[in-house]
């Protein structure tokens, strides 16, 4: 009989970034030869044939449970009563001072942090998906804790490209690409400055932003698109709201750059998807950017919209340059591949004393 | 600056390259307009407000480079004259009687003459005498006043003085009046540039105001809309309701008609009964559907059929679905046969006459029989299951049933499943179309216009019947959904899915391949 690995989060929703990598994750310890179900507090409908309630896990049948950790929650009593051995997944957590005072997301962040604090001595083990994460993990004093960036699912990138609808805002243009919630810590006014800039500089290239990601801060929102208006920019910013993955795919094809001013990521997908559309990154350091960006794109040490509008000119008229990062763009997605991380993943789990015989493997 | 991150790449001319160009850029008005993470808009007549008070404070002025009080002007005078000559600042009376004298063509030192006879300026002066200082300006002024009113010399004195001093307050007066010009036009050209400034505010502010009024009425029109699909979808669920009571009404006269009828069956001698049994010895399921189904009369059904069944070419575009699925079944390729079980009056035969197939359509209904014949047809009025029964094993290619099995009670569906099983070649085809009661409507409301209807099959039993019955390859096909512009505009999930239970596919088929 083979072992079973299966998975639990707090939440699960349609097109998130943690549920894509419950997926993935699955897939691969399927074909590591587990086998491999996903458990979760809420299940959105259109998942309900692919993720169980968490009530129905059977932990008899669970010899190892990998708990998925994005945010606070009030399954903590429920996990300490399972009794079968967890690692955690960290992707980590917005720090709170980026959420309003009593709004919820400033409670569960909060609630996030003390949690990771005070379970290392309840867990065997823990993933970080980027380094960032596997620091935090170890000052937290879990151990083992292994990188393993379980989230780049290449499937994604499979399927037809759909324009969104009002994709005649694209313009003529550069194309100027930004994904991400519109919310102070990912500071999309840096890049409307920095578009302001570019357009000063360099008229010519007749730069276009474009800003993909729903709004999870009205404050935040309010102000960005009144900062737009200040500075004349409404026609050349397009906010597109969420985007399925076949307008992401439309969208990345589309773009000249990907451009990226978040002052907190735990891993930041978009970066590593840019290699595989042939797109360069132009961002600027903080958290996990460096790690996730590798050298497939231009780093900036500090925020400076000015900086970064004089990059992306330099880096759209100097075609060696192009070239070099859209290889180098290439190379770093390999790292996310499957190819990559399936022996790292079985290795891991080794680690743990968790092997399958190769015949169940096959 | 760039970090360097890879070491194919030269990051330090990058630098080099990326600061020429921001030392070759000028950066005119970002600082002006900063991010601003508390609003929307900065109130902008807050930053414009004009300093026009003529008497407004100024910052203290260096007592080194300080100049004589006689070059100071207007208000400014009078406050250095105060300083100097009462220790104080004026107060407003003062300050405002002084200044008015002034602007009337006071002369200076007639105001400081004033100021310097008062009780206070003399206490002030013998309290501080160091800090009574008027300046040689006024000294000058006064030993010339003393001359002038000396007797016989002194008016001699003064023209001599006027002629003497006309050209250069010529000068003054002229380099003043230029001041005066020059400071006039700096004013009109600042406040000719915010009055440009705050009708462009303004004309921003009014740009803004159309977008909102244009999106507001956008919005307004969404919601008529929207309102309007509800009114609809309210009426067609009123109906419907009514529908569901009405015939939930006549099915139950129909069950208790039933009641008695069985009633009167079961009262009949026991002889009469027996009749019914085949020469088999076993009570033929398909004899009880011939006395329900009799109960319609042969030549309503056809009448009924030939109103409800819709348009000819629509049905024959419909069935071209199953064309692809006889050309893979390899018996009927080689020459095996199609029954058609419930043919009416041969569609299906009729776009198969094309193909080549060798065919047999079935249906108990004289009428349709003798419309597919005179179509060209081989064609049988029989009950499909016994005819079924009298086959060999592994005898026809392929069966098909459209819209047969929902007339069937399961007992004699079954019967028609192993008949079908047995008679078919192996790689044989099966299918069965049938209403798709997941669209709600057809399955609570369409489904009862035709009155030899049991009860509708949900596509999971279907597949699962033929499944336990021992078809391979059991598939679902979901068919004929309501065309999309009937459909609700999906905004999310409530339109996904009141479109897929109310404008879902109206039909499936379930379709086994014997092994």
């Amino acid at each position: 009989m083979s072992i079973s690995i299966h998975q639990f989060a707090p939440a699960t929703a349609m097109g998130d970034g943690v549920t894509g990598g419950l997926f993935y994750t699955r897939e691969m310890l399927r074909k590591l030869g587990y086998r491999s179900e996903i458990y979760a507090g809420t299940v959105p409908p259109g998942l309900s044939d692919e993720i169980h309630l968490s009530p129905y896990l059977d932990v008899t049948d669970c010899q190892l449970l990998l708990v998925h950790h994005s945010m606070g929650h009030e399954f903590e009593q429920w996990l300490y009563d399972l009794d079968c051995p967890k690692v955690l997944m960290y992707h980590n957590i917005t720090p709170e001072h980026y959420f309003l005072e009593d709004s919820p997301e400033h409670f569960f962040a909060s609630i996030g942090r003390e949690q990771l604090r005070a379970w290392p001595h309840r867990f065997v083990g823990a993933v970080g998906m980027s380094p960032y994460n596997s620091r935090e993990l170890k000052q937290a004093g879990f151990s083992p804790v292994a990188t393993l960036p379980l989230l780049v699912d290449p499937r994604r990138f499979d399927g037809a490209s759909v324009a969104p609808v009002d994709s005649e805002r694209r313009g003529e243009g550069l194309l100027l690409l930004s994904i991400g919630r519109l919310v102070e810590n990912k500071r999309q006014h840096l890049l409307v400055d920095a578009l302001w800039h570019l357009r000063q500089m360099n008229p010519e290239l007749n730069a276009t932003l474009c800003l993909v990601g729903e709004s999870s801060s009205a404050r935040y929102d309010a102000a960005l698109r009144a900062h737009v208006q200040r500075l004349g920019l409404e026609p050349h910013v397009w906010f597109t709201g969420k985007c399925s993955d076949a307008q992401l795919r439309w969208l990345f094809e589309q773009a000249d750059t990907l451009w990226c001013a978040s002052e907190h990521e735990g891993f930041c997908m978009p970066l590593v998807e840019a290699g595989f559309y042939g797109v360069p990154v132009v961002a600027f350091d903080s958290s996990n950017i460096a790690d996730t960006l590798g050298a497939s794109g231009l780093l900036l040490d500090d925020a400076n919209p000015s900086q970064m509008a004089a990059a992306t000119a330099m880096l759209n008229q100097d075609l060696d340059l192009h070239q070099q990062l859209v290889r180098s763009g290439t190379d770093n997605l390999q790292r996310f591949l499957p190819l990559t991380l399936q022996p790292q993943l079985q290795n891991f789990l080794l680690s743990l004393g968790l092997w399958v015989h190769e015949d169940a493997a096959s | 600056m760039l970090r360097p991150n890879n070491p194919e790449i030269d990051f330090e001319l990058l630098n080099r390259r990326i600061q020429e160009s921001l030392d070759a850029y000028i950066d005119e008005g970002s600082a002006a307009n900063a991010f601003d993470p508390d609003g929307a808009m900065a109130d902008s007549e807050d930053e414009q407000t004009v300093p026009v008070q003529a008497c407004e404070e100024h910052a203290p002025v260096d007592p080194a480079t300080k100049p004589p009080v006689l070059a100071y002007d207007d208000c400014e005078f009078v406050r250095e004259a105060y300083k100097q000559l009462l220790g104080r600042e004026p107060d407003p009376e003062g300050l405002e009687h002084y200044a008015a004298l002034l602007r009337e063509g006071g002369e200076k030192t007639q105001l400081l003459e004033r100021l310097w006879h008062s009780e206070e300026a003399r206490l002030f002066r013998e309290n501080s005498p160091h800090q009574a200082n008027l300046g040689t300006d006024l000294n000058k002024y006064r030993s010339k006043q003393k001359l002038f009113q000396l007797p016989l010399v002194g008016p001699i004195l003064r023209v001599l003085n006027g002629s003497l001093t006309l050209h250069k307050y010529k000068l003054f007066l002229n380099a003043r009046l230029n001041h005066s010009f020059r400071l006039h036009q700096e004013q009109r050209q600042e406040l000719n540039q915010r009055f440009n400034d705050l009708q462009q505010h303004v004309h921003q502010q009014q740009s803004h105001l159309e977008h909102l009024q244009a999106h507001l009425h956008d919005t307004q029109q969404k919601l008529i809309r929207l309102e309007r699909k509800h009114q609809t979808l309210l009426g067609r669920l009123k109906t419907d309701q009514s529908d569901l009571l009405q015939r939930e009404k006549i099915r139950d006269e129909a069950v208790q008609q039933l009641r008695l009828r069985l009633t009167a069956l079961e009262s009949r001698p026991v002889a009469a009964s027996a009749a019914t049994v085949d020469d088999a010895g076993t009570s033929a399921p398909v004899a009880a559907t011939a006395t329900d189904s009799s109960s319609i009369n042969e030549a309503f059904y056809a009448a009924f059929e030939e109103h409800f069944r819709g348009d000819r070419k629509t049905i024959l575009e419909r069935m071209q679905y199953y064309l692809p699925l006889l050309e893979r079944c390899e018996p009927l390729k080689s020459g095996g046969k199609l029954v058609d079980i419930g043919c009416g009056r041969g569609d299906w035969l009729d776009l198969l006459a094309s193909q080549g197939y060798p065919l047999l359509g079935i249906d108990f209904n004289h009428h349709n029989v003798e419309a597919c014949v005179e179509r060209g047809h081989e064609a049988i009025a029989t009950d499909g299951i016994e005819w079924l029964r009298q086959q060999p094993d592994n005898s026809i290619a392929a069966i098909s049933c459209f819209h047969v099995i929902e007339h069937l009670p399961f007992e004699v569906l079954s019967r028609l499943l192993d008949e079908s099983l047995r008679v078919l070649r192996p790689g044989g085809l099966f299918f069965a179309e049938t209403p798709n009661p997941e669209n709600l409507v057809t399955g609570i409301t369409h489904f009862y216009t035709d009155p030899t209807h049991l009860h509708p099959l949900p596509p999971a039993f279907s597949e699962f019947l033929l499944q336990y019955k021992g078809f391979g390859d059991v598939e679902l096909h979901r068919l004929n959904p309501i065309p999309e512009e009937f459909a609700l505009i999906e905004h999310g999930e409530v339109d996904r899915r009141c479109n897929q239970y109310f404008y879902g596919p109206q039909d499936y088929a379930v379709v086994g391949i014997k092994p």
